[in-house]
C-alpha cells in the first residue's frame, strides 16, 4: 500500500515530468512519450538480458556443482523447463515389458520445481534399441510444490518418439497428446523435448 | 448445564412419525435418525440394562404421544378436550421416565441423560397444559374427586408409611422403594392439579422415607451398576500376554515346518499373517468396547443425589490406548519375525511362491493400518527374501525402480484432485458440525460460541436437537475420507471415524477401466503379479474398494452417543478405526454427554488412492 502521508516514488517522478509536459506542444508530447517508452523498453530488454544471462550463468554454476545432467524444455499452456533430466531403462527377464522413464529429478529425496516425469513401457532390452522408437506414455508435469498437477488421462497416453540415444543422452520428443489439470479438469495439449541422462 | 429450551416445533415436526411409533415394540434399539427423530439413543449394556431401556422407551413414546396430541389441541384453542385424566397419566409417565432415566445412568448409558432432558422439555408443556386445564369445568370436577380420594385413604397411606418405615429399618431398600413408588404413583394422577400447599400435606410425612429410599437405593444402583460394568469389562479386555504366547508358539512353528496350529487352524506363513491380523482387529473391536464401559462407569453420577454424570475420564493418560498400542507393537514384531523364520526355512525353490503370498497376505494390513509406514516397514522384512529369489530378487528390485514413482504420481493427482473438490464437497466433521451448531433458540450438539474448541454433547434432548439437525444436513454435499470396504464381497464400505463422524457408502461396481489402466501401468497380469508390497497393495486394495476418499450427498443422519457406539462394537464394524491405535477422545463434560453421527452418503466421485473415479 503506499503511504497516504508521503507521496511513492511514482508519484514524485509524475510530478518532476509535469512541468515538462505543460511546456511542451502535442507532438513534442507524443514525441515525448514514444522516446520514454522505447527508453523502458531497451531498459528492460536489458534488465532482461542480464537476468537471462544471470539465470544462465547460474545454472550452468548449478549443474555443475550439483552434477545435474539433461534438460526438459516444455509447452504446456506455456514453457515448462527445468535444469536436469534423468533416464533409466529397467528390463525384466520374467516377461514383463521394459519401462523408460525420464524424470526433471535424480530421485525422489531431490525434487525440485517444476518436476516433470514421463513413464512408457517399450520392448527394448538395451538403450540403444531405443533410437526411433515411438510409444504411448503417462507423463506428469507440476509446476510448484502445492500446485496443481497436468497429468495424463491413461485412456488417452501421450506419443513420445526417441529421437536419438547417444553419448549417455536419451533425446524424446513428445509428439502429441493431452495432460489434464488436477485442479480444474482443463485439458492442455503438451509438447516439447527431453534430454535425458542414462543411468 | 444448560438446559434445554423446549420448543413446540421440535416436538410437532416429528408428531405423524411418532403416531405410527406407538404400535411398535418399545425395544428400540436403534438411535435417533432421520427416519424417526424420537427413537432412544441406543444401549451397550445388556441383562439389566436392556429391560430397562425398554421401559423407559415405552414411557417415553406414551408421553411423547400424549403430549403432541396437547400441543395439538392448544394450538387449536381446545384446551377443553384434553382430558384432565390425560394429563394426569401422562405427568406419571414422565415420573417413572425420570426413575428409569436416572436407574440407566447409573448402568453408564448415555439414553439416561438423554431420556432426563427429553422429560424437562415435555414437562415444560404439560405443566403449562395442566395450568390452563384447571380452568375446565371437567376438569375442576376431576379435581375434585381427586381430593375427596386422597381424603378418603388418609388412614391407609399412613398405614403404607408405617409398613415403608418398617422396611427401610430392616434395610429393605428395594422393597420400600417399590412399594413409596407405587403409593406416590396411584396419587400422581391427581395431586399434579394441586397447589404446593395442599401437595405439602400428602406428601410431608413421607420426606423423611423418601430421602432414606432415594439415597439408599442410589447407592445401591450405583453399587450395582459399577459390578456390571466391571464385569463387563472384565469379560471384554483381551488378554493380551495370551494372544501374544500363541502368535510366538506359532511363528516358532513355521520356522521350523513351514506349518503351525493357531486357534484351531492350520496355517502355512502368509495364512498366519491373515490370521494373526483377524486377531489383531477382534483385539481392538474387544479394547474400544471395554475402555467405552470404563468410560461409561467414570461418567455416571458421582454421588448419591447427583442427578448429572461427572468429568469424564482424562484422555491424556489412556491406559487402553497404552496398553493396545503396546501389543500392537509386539504384533508387527511377530509379524517380521514370521517373515524372517519363513525365509530362512524355505527354499530357494518355494521362494518366490511365499513371497508373493506374503505380498497378498500383507496387502489388506497394510490399508488398514494407522501408520502409513507400515508398507515400507514391511517393505524392508520382505527384504529378507532377496537371497532365495532368482537372481538375489534382482526382479523386485527393478519393478520397485518402475513402478514407485509411478504410484507416487499417481497417489499426488488423486490427493490433487480430491483437494479440488473440497470447494463443492466440504469435509463431514465441519458439515456435522454446522448442521448441529446452536443457534438460539436452537440447541444443537456444538454451543454457539465457536471461539473455543468442542467436541459435539447432549445439551438438550435428542428429540430437539434432531429434527432441526436432520433438515440442515440432509442432501448436503459432503467429502469422506479413509473409506474401508466392510469385507471384499461387502456391499458396504466405512468411511472410518473422525471427529465424532463416520460414513456408510454403497460398495457399488468396481471401475474396472481404471483398475486395468492401473494394472496395466504396473504390468500385472495372472501370469505376472506385483512384485512389491505397495504395488500389491495399491492393486488389492483398487479391487477391494477402499477408497481414499469420496464426495457425495448425506442421504441418512443418526445421532450416536460415544459411551454406546463403542461400548457395543459389532465385529463386522472392526475396521471403524485403523488397525493399531485407539482414536483419541476428548471427554469434557462426562463421557454420557458425547455424541457422534453415523451418515448415508450416496457417492458422486471416488478417489481411489492412485485414480479417481467421477460418473
Amino acid at each position: 500500500m503506499p503511504s497516504l502521508t508521503y507521496p511513492s516514488r511514482h508519484l514524485i517522478g509524475a510530478a518532476t515530468l509535469l512541468p515538462l509536459l505543460l511546456a511542451c506542444s502535442k507532438e513534442d508530447v507524443n514525441s515525448l512519450v514514444e522516446k520514454t517508452k522505447q527508453t523502458v523498453s531497451d531498459t528492460a530488454a536489458k534488465t532482461t538480458e542480464t537476468v537471462n544471462d544471470k539465470i544462465s550463468d547460474a545454472t550452468a554454476v548449478a549443474k555443475e556443482k550439483l552434477q545435474l545432467a539433461g534438460k526438459c524444455e516444455l509447452q504446456c499452456g506455456g514453457p515448462i523447463a527445468t535444469p536436469a533430466c534423468y533416464a533409466r531403462l529397467i528390463t525384466f527377464d520374467d516377461g514383463r515389458p521394459s519401462v523408460l522413464q525420464l524424470q526433471s529429478y535424480r530421485d525422489i529425496a531431490e525434487e525440485s520445481f517444476p518436476s516433470v516425469y514421463v513413464h512408457a513401457q517399450v520392448t527394448a532390452s538395451q538403450p540403444t534399441d531405443l533410437n526411433g522408437v515411438s510409444v504411448s506414455a503417462q507423463a506428469f508435469v507440476q509446476q510448484q510444490a502445492q500446485g496443481a498437477i497436468w497429468y495424463t488421462d491413461p485412456d488417452n497416453p501421450i506419443q513420445i518418439k526417441v529421437n536419438s540415444v547417444a553419448d549417455g543422452l536419451v533425446k524424446v520428443e513428445l509428439v502429441s497428446g493431452k495432460l489434464l489439470n488436477s485442479a480444474d479438469a482443463t485439458s492442455q495439449s503438451i509438447s516439447g523435448m527431453l534430454e535425458g541422462a542414462l543411468q | 448445564m444448560r438446559i434445554a429450551f423446549p420448543s413446540y416445533q421440535g416436538i410437532m415436526a416429528s408428531a405423524s412419525l411418532l403416531l405410527g411409533l406407538v404400535f411398535i415394540a418399545p425395544i428400540c434399539l436403534a438411535n435417533p435418525s432421520h427416519k424417526d427423530t424420537n427413537l432412544a439413543i441406543s444401549i451397550h449394556g445388556r441383562e439389566l440394562t436392556k429391560a430397562l431401556h425398554a421401559t423407559a422407551s415405552g414411557l417415553d413414546s406414551k408421553a411423547r404421544e400424549k403430549v403432541i396430541a396437547f400441543l395439538k389441541q392448544e394450538n387449536a384453542n381446545r384446551i377443553e378436550q384434553i382430558s384432565a385424566k390425560d394429563i394426569g397419566q401422562t405427568h406419571l409417565a414422565t415420573t417413572q421416565l425420570l426413575r428409569a432415566a436416572e436407574q440407566l445412568l447409573y448402568l453408564g448409558e448415555p439414553s439416561g441423560l438423554d431420556f432426563q432432558k427429553r422429560v424437562e422439555q415435555m414437562r415444560v408443556h404439560i405443566a403449562r397444559i395442566t395450568q390452563k386445564s384447571k380452568s375446565v369445568p371437567a376438569t375442576q370436577k376431576y379435581i375434585s374427586q381427586w381430593r375427596v380420594q386422597i381424603q378418603r385413604t388418609t388412614a391407609a397411606r399412613a398405614k403404607s408409611l408405617e409398613q415403608i418405615t418398617k422396611l427401610c429399618n430392616e434395610a429393605k431398600w428395594d422393597s420400600a422403594d417399590d412399594e413409596l413408588n407405587e403409593l406416590f404413583d396411584s396419587m400422581e394422577p391427581g395431586t399434579v392439579f394441586f397447589e404446593s400447599e395442599e401437595k405439602k400435606d400428602i406428601y410431608l410425612p413421607f420426606n423423611g422415607v423418601q430421602g432414606a429410599i432415594m439415597n439408599a437405593m442410589r447407592e445401591l444402583r450405583k453399587q450395582r451398576g459399577a459390578e456390571q460394568l466391571q464385569q463387563a469389562i472384565a469379560a471384554i479386555m483381551p488378554d493380551y500376554p495370551t494372544l501374544i504366547s500363541e502368535m510366538l508358539i506359532a511363528v516358532a512353528a513355521i520356522g521350523e515346518s513351514g506349518k503351525a496350529t493357531y486357534r484351531d487352524a492350520e496355517v502355512n506363513g502368509p495364512e498366519l499373517v491373515t490370521k494373526i491380523a483377524d486377531t489383531w482387529r477382534e483385539s481392538q473391536n474387544a479394547i474400544l468396547q471395554a475402555r467405552a464401559k470404563q468410560w461409561a462407569l467414570d461418567g455416571r453420577p458421582a454421588y448419591a443425589g447427583s442427578f448429572y454424570p461427572t468429568q469424564g475420564s482424562s484422555d491424556t493418560e489412556d491406559p487402553f490406548a497404552k496398553a493396545h498400542l503396546q501389543f500392537s507393537d509386539a504384533v508387527f514384531g511377530q509379524l517380521t519375525r514370521l517373515i524372517q523364520v519363513d525365509v530362512a526355512r524355505t527354499t530357494n525353490e518355494d521362494a518366490p511362491d511365499l513371497y508373493i503370498e506374503y505380498l497378498r497376505a500383507l496387502a489388506p494390513l497394510a490399508r488398514q493400518h494407522v501408520n502409513r509406514e507400515f508398507t515400507p516397514q514391511m517393505t524392508h522384512a520382505l527384504g529378507a527374501f532377496g537371497s532365495k529369489l532368482p537372481a538375489g530378487g534382482r526382479n523386485v528390485g527393478l519393478y520397485a525402480l518402475a513402478t514407485t514413482d509411478l504410484l507416487r504420481w499417481r497417489a499426488k493427482v488423486a490427493t490433487a484432485r480430491t483437494l479440488a473438490q473440497q470447494s463443492q464437497y466440504p469435509d463431514l466433521p465441519a458439515v456435522f458440525k454446522k448442521g448441529t451448531t446452536s443457534k438460539v433458540p436452537y440447541v444443537g450438539l456444538f454451543p454457539e460460541d465457536t471461539s473455543f474448541a468442542s467436541t459435539a454433547q447432549l445439551m438438550a434432548a435428542s428429540t430437539e436437537v434432531m429434527p432441526v439437525a436432520v433438515q440442515q444436513l440432509m442432501g448436503q454435499p459432503a467429502l469422506v475420507r479413509d473409506v474401508i470396504r466392510i469385507s471384499d464381497s461387502s456391499p458396504v464400505s466405512i468411511a472410518r471415524y473422525a471427529d465424532r463422524t463416520y460414513a456408510n457408502i454403497p460398495a457399488g461396481s468396481p471401475p474396472i477401466a481404471a483398475i486395468a489402466a492401473l494394472k496395466k501401468e504396473l504390468m500385472v497380469t495372472d501370469q505376472s503379479p506385483p512384485l512389491t508390497l505397495a504395488a500389491m497393495q495399491a492393486v488389492v486394495s483398487a479391487e477391494r474398494g477402499d477408497w481414499l476418499a469420496v464426495g457425495g450427498d448425506i442421504t441418512g443422519t443418526y445421532l450416536e452417543a460415544v459411551v454406546s457406539r463403542f461400548g457395543s462394537l459389532p465385529s463386522a464394524a472392526a475396521i471403524l478405526t485403523p488397525l493399531g491405535a485407539l482414536p483419541a477422545e476428548n471427554l469434557q463434560n462426562g463421557s454420557l454427554a458425547q455424541m457422534m453421527m453415523r451418515f448415508d452418503i450416496t457417492p458422486k466421485w471416488m478417489a481411489y488412492e492412485y485414480f479417481f473415479v467421477a460418473p
